[in-house]
């Protein structure tokens, strides 16, 4: 057994109890063997630290590499937080787009229907000198406030005419009261007791004029009931 | 792909390094890799560079493992916890160091202080003075100089490594055919050594009741 042997022995615990006592007598007299002890302390601190120096060059290129694994994965992070933006934003657009042009298409629809239908009113065959001619007539010259005060008297006398009703909704459209018209109209569409009853078909019209959040939809349900029903309107209802 | 990459918990990585051979060093890289952003916490924390925070990281990592493999690290806390208390004292190290030039306060020479310690005091005197810490330098460069096999079995073992643990790693039959071979290459490290040495030896001052060579 070598010296280095014996050493290694005495530091692992492995030599007998006897042996180690003999070691370590013998450490009092051979100074060979105290300096051999000696580079083995030495040799394995070395050894601990050139493995340690080693190691950390190890970690220096593993911090490098974790460093570029977290640059590269902020920037997939980025990159994919821009694509669902993108994607997100050109999907708004395009819905945008889309309902812009449905709304736009409608409300064209409307005003082309409103400017080719309502610019005049009928003149009554009967061409009576009454309050109902007399407020068609202001509206035909232009004087649609004149015409709206003639109509709601007419109204007022008689809750139940429904020309009336019908004309006072058309010029309140005109004038842009469309609440007032749509008034009119919804009043209109309830009745049950009429032959023809334009109520839904206008109502939606102006539903589609006043453009307020949910009124497209509204005036979506009310044209699909004018159609289904094949109410007043519907063959203007594609 | 790294984003969903699993993140092992400490105990599988304890268990990783505790249960030594080759996959020790997989698992002290992982352990390494899973609380490398303390580096930059650290960074803020006790404004030093990123360089200087990460030498702090690496060696309050290998003190970790070697406190993990030695049984000094107990499981009393969490490893994180534990990690970040030693890394929070070697960042303070290097504060000192770079402001008063002072050594570190936690040294590294507890090696070298038990293996002495676990000598009789008598002859514990006579090789602490035999023991000069330049000579670490000189022997670690000797120990560069060696061949492959043997740095590597000499570091293996300063890593703490068992002899059985080299023999599977290396490809020896068993722990003491691996025991002989290192025995070997220390011997090899001490011919490369001695001849630095003025007069051929080591001028050894032994305490009073040691004969030497000089006093025959």
């Amino acid at each position: 057994m070598t010296n280095l042997e014996r050493i290694e022995n005495y530091y692992d615990h492995s030599l007998s109890e006897a042996e180690r006592e003999a070691f370590e007598a013998e450490l009092k007299s051979n100074p060979a063997l105290v300096e051999e002890v000696a580079f083995w302390v030495q040799a394995r601190a070395a050894a601990q630290e050139e493995a340690k120096a080693r190691r950390k060059s190890e970690f220096v290129q593993l911090s490098k590499k974790a460093t570029q694994r977290n640059q590269r994965a902020i920037t997939y992070a980025l990159s994919a937080a821009a694509s669902i933006l993108l994607y997100l934003t050109l999907g708004w657009y395009v819905w945008n787009r889309e309902a812009s042009t449905n709304m736009a298409l409608n409300n064209e629809w409307a005003n082309n229907y409103i400017e080719k239908n309502f610019s005049t009113l009928t003149t009554q065959m009967s061409a009576r000198n009454d309050s109902l001619q007399m407020g068609i007539n202001r509206y035909n010259s232009g004087d649609l406030p004149k015409a709206q005060v003639i109509f709601n008297q007419l109204l007022a006398r008689d809750s139940l005419n429904a020309e009336a009703e019908k004309l006072a909704g058309i010029v309140s459209l005109r004038l842009g009261d469309y609440d007032q018209a749509i008034k009119h109209f919804h009043h209109l569409s309830t009745r049950t007791d009429l032959v023809s009853n334009p109520g839904k078909f206008y109502e939606a019209l102006t539903l589609l004029q006043r453009n307020l959040p949910l009124d497209k939809k509204r005036a979506e349900n009310l044209l699909k009931e004018v159609h289904e029903g094949k109410l007043e309107g519907w063959k203007e209802v594609k | 792909m790294f984003l969903f990459s699993k993140v092992l918990k400490d105990d599988a990585i304890l268990q990783g390094i505790r249960a030594g051979s080759t996959q020790r060093r997989l698992y002290e890289n992982k352990l390494y890799e899973k609380y490398h952003y303390l580096i930059k916490q650290a960074r803020f924390k006790h404004k030093i560079s990123e360089d200087d925070a990460a030498s702090a990281y690496s060696d309050a990592i290998l003190t970790v493992i070697e406190n993990i493999v030695t049984g000094r690290f107990e499981g009393h806390s969490e490893l994180k916890t534990y990690l970040t208390q030693i890394f929070s004292n070697k960042c303070v190290d290097i504060i000192r160091k770079n402001t008063t030039n002072k050594a570190e306060v936690h040294t590294n020479s507890v090696g070298l202080e038990d293996a002495l310690a676990w000598l009789p005091d008598e002859t514990q005197s006579a090789v602490r003075k035999l023991i000069v810490e330049s000579e670490i330098e000189t022997l670690q460069q000797r120990l560069r100089a060696l061949g492959d096999k043997c740095r590597e079995m000499i570091l293996a073992w300063g890593e703490g490594y068992s002899d059985e643990e080299i023999a599977q790693t290396m490809g020896y039959n068993t722990a003491a055919v691996a025991k002989t071979s290192r025995l070997r290459c220390l011997e090899k490290l001490k011919e490369k050594y001695r001849p630095l040495i003025p007069d051929g030896g080591i001028k050894i001052v032994l305490p009073s009741g040691i004969r030497g060579p000089i006093d025959k």
